[in-house]
């Protein structure tokens, strides 16, 4: 005969453990340029301005090239949530406003982080966001700055 | 039937849309997207008579287009289901690029328009120089109106959106710049419009078996944006002269039959004012647009505005909306019948709620309420109408 308390353990050892898995699951995200670049500092409010294409440039005056990760990748998601509080699909419904009335060119696509890293050292003023496992010599992690607006964005550990 | 092609074509374009990618060949880059809805209604009452040769109650979805929920039983495709592809070449590394869209709308039996064929030249990072078919950047979601995946409502607030045009060709420049901690960008434009049997004065005055022409010559105008955090506002300016040519025939509202063509109205001036106030504040969506349309040579004004309040939980985004439209006549006997001062007058009520099934594809439904408030005489008076719609948009 099961115990009470055996019926009550068995689910929360499991949903503790979906816990931690989807905790595992949550790639830290870093926002990267090609190994070339120089050494950039942005705010959290300058990345999601230049992905969402609110600014076509980089401050230094380079034109920038923002490279997506592929809708399947949850990647795109947490790097929305985190730098812009908006969900991809809010993103998206915004870029389609900007994009099918000639106000701004879509960011490229990348298939997958290796690929964005190739992107970027191909495409000049290229920016994109890759999990924090995947940086190599190939790419240089933008420093993200800490500032009072950044501080307002939920999820402040972004990247830095 | 047209419902049948434009589903064909909506499965086609899922395959092209896995295919759907930017290729580059000798420094030119080419890409392919579109976009589409499939919209369904149900007429769920409202006023019962024949206006202009619609079945009614009757609900305007598209003036444009003529596209029109009438009071047939069961559900009403047409009016809000349409497609659209989008081409575009980028040279030089993206700083010149051409760019055209094509929609085909069930309201229009399934035909294409060209509502986009543009050249654009990237001057320096503020400003851009364009040149081609364009829409007319009167109100906040012109550029957007047939992307129903960037709108929160399965149609926009007609008693505002409703035009005879919302196209020009001509020339326009861009410029985008930052101030402090705000963002602006300003658009000047002009050019010249000439609409061929015109969906607005079917449903709107000559009946739906009638073709009357519209042409709006020498526009000028401009809009300006300005966003801050959460905040952002729009004005607009545009002036043209404005020329409407029925040529085969208008709605008699005493015999409801087709007079002879009244020809050629005369040409007039207008001037459009434009103000949208938005606020997108953490989970709250407010979206306030006015318009104010002043006719000197014709002795009439337009009136309309809209105010929507929404917000969003996770994927789901419910809104409320309140609009209304009035067309005030100044001196008796402009428009057909209308008394002095009490003219065309309409109110909608709007409850709608939208769910982001991907981050490419939404699903909508909406419920209107349309009160007619016209005078006594004014013609086309259609009356009240309830009505409740679905639809599925999506990009690719």
């Amino acid at each position: 005969m099961v115990r009470f308390n055996q019926l009550l353990i068995r689910p929360c050892c499991a949903i503790a453990a979906l816990l931690l898995l989807s905790q595992s699951l949550h790639a830290e995200v870093v926002v990267v340029t090609g190994a070339k670049r120089q050494n950039l500092a942005l705010s959290k409010k300058q990345v999601c301005d230049l992905f969402l294409g609110k600014v076509a440039s980089f401050p230094d005056g380079v034109n920038a090239a923002p490279i997506d990760q592929p809708e399947s990748n949850p990647l795109r998601e947490e790097f929305y949530t985190n730098v812009a509080n908006k969900s991809a699909a809010q993103v998206k419904a915004g870029w389609a406003k900007l994009f099918f009335t000639g106000r701004g060119v879509l960011p490229r696509e990348g298939t997958d982080s290796d690929d964005i890293k190739r992107l970027l050292n191909l495409i000049p003023g290229g920016i994109g966001y890759i999990e924090r496992s995947s940086l190599d010599s190939s790419v240089k992690m933008i420093q993200i700055v800490q500032t009072a607006r950044i501080n307002d964005i939920k999820g402040a550990d972004f990247g830095d | 039937m047209v419902i049948k092609k434009l589903l064909y074509a909506m499965l086609l374009l899922h395959v092209f849309a896995t295919t759907c990618h930017a290729d580059e060949d000798g420094g030119i880059e080419y890409s392919g997207s579109g976009f589409m809805t499939l919209g369904a209604g149900k007429m769920l009452g409202g006023t019962q008579n024949n206006v202009g040769g619609y079945n009614c109650p009757c609900f305007i979805a598209d003036y444009a287009q003529a596209a029109m929920y009438d009071g047939r039983s069961g559900l009403q495709f047409n009016p809000d289901t349409r497609l659209g592809l989008q081409g575009n070449a980028y040279f030089d590394n993206r700083r010149f690029s051409i760019a055209t869209q094509v929609v085909a709308r069930a309201a229009s039996n399934g035909a294409a328009d060209m509502e986009w064929f543009y050249g654009s030249y990237k001057l320096n990072d503020k400003i851009t120089l364009q040149a081609g078919r364009k829409r007319l950047p009167m109100f906040y979601y012109s550029d957007a109106q047939d992307i129903g995946f960037a709108l929160p409502w399965t149609h926009l607030p007609t008693g505002l959106y409703g035009w005879q045009v919302v196209n020009y060709n001509g020339i326009n420049m861009q410029y985008q710049d930052q101030f402090g901690d705000w963002q602006a960008s300003a658009n000047l434009l002009a050019g010249n419009e000439n609409r061929k049997n015109s969906g607005y004065w079917k449903v709107n005055g000559n009946g739906r078996q009638s073709v009357t022409n519209t042409q709006w010559t020498n526009i000028i105008g401009g809009d300006l944006s300005l966003v801050k955090d959460w905040f952002e506002t729009r004005l607009v300016y545009i002036q043209s002269n404005t020329q409407d040519n029925n040529i085969s025939g208008a709605w008699n509202y005493t015999t409801l039959t087709y007079d002879p063509p009244a020809g050629s109205a005369p040409v007039a001036k207008q001037q459009i004012y434009g103000l949208t106030l938005r606020a997108d504040y953490q989970n709250w969506l407010l979206h306030n647009e006015f318009i104010y349309i002043n006719h000197p040579g014709l002795t009439y004004s337009d009136f309309a505005q809209v105010v929507s309040v929404g917000y969003r939980h996770g994927k789901w985004l419910p809104m409320a909306m309140w609009g209304h439209y009035r067309g005030t006549v100044i001196t008796t006997g402009v428009l057909p019948g209308a008394p002095a001062s009490t003219a065309n007058s309409q109110q909608t009520i709007a409850l709608s709620v939208r769910y982001d099934l991907t981050m490419s594809s939404d699903l909508k439904l909406q419920y209107d309420s349309t009160s007619d408030h016209s005078g006594a005489g004014f013609m086309p008076n259609y009356g009240n109408s309830r009505l409740l719609t679905l639809a599925y948009d999506k990009i690719f």
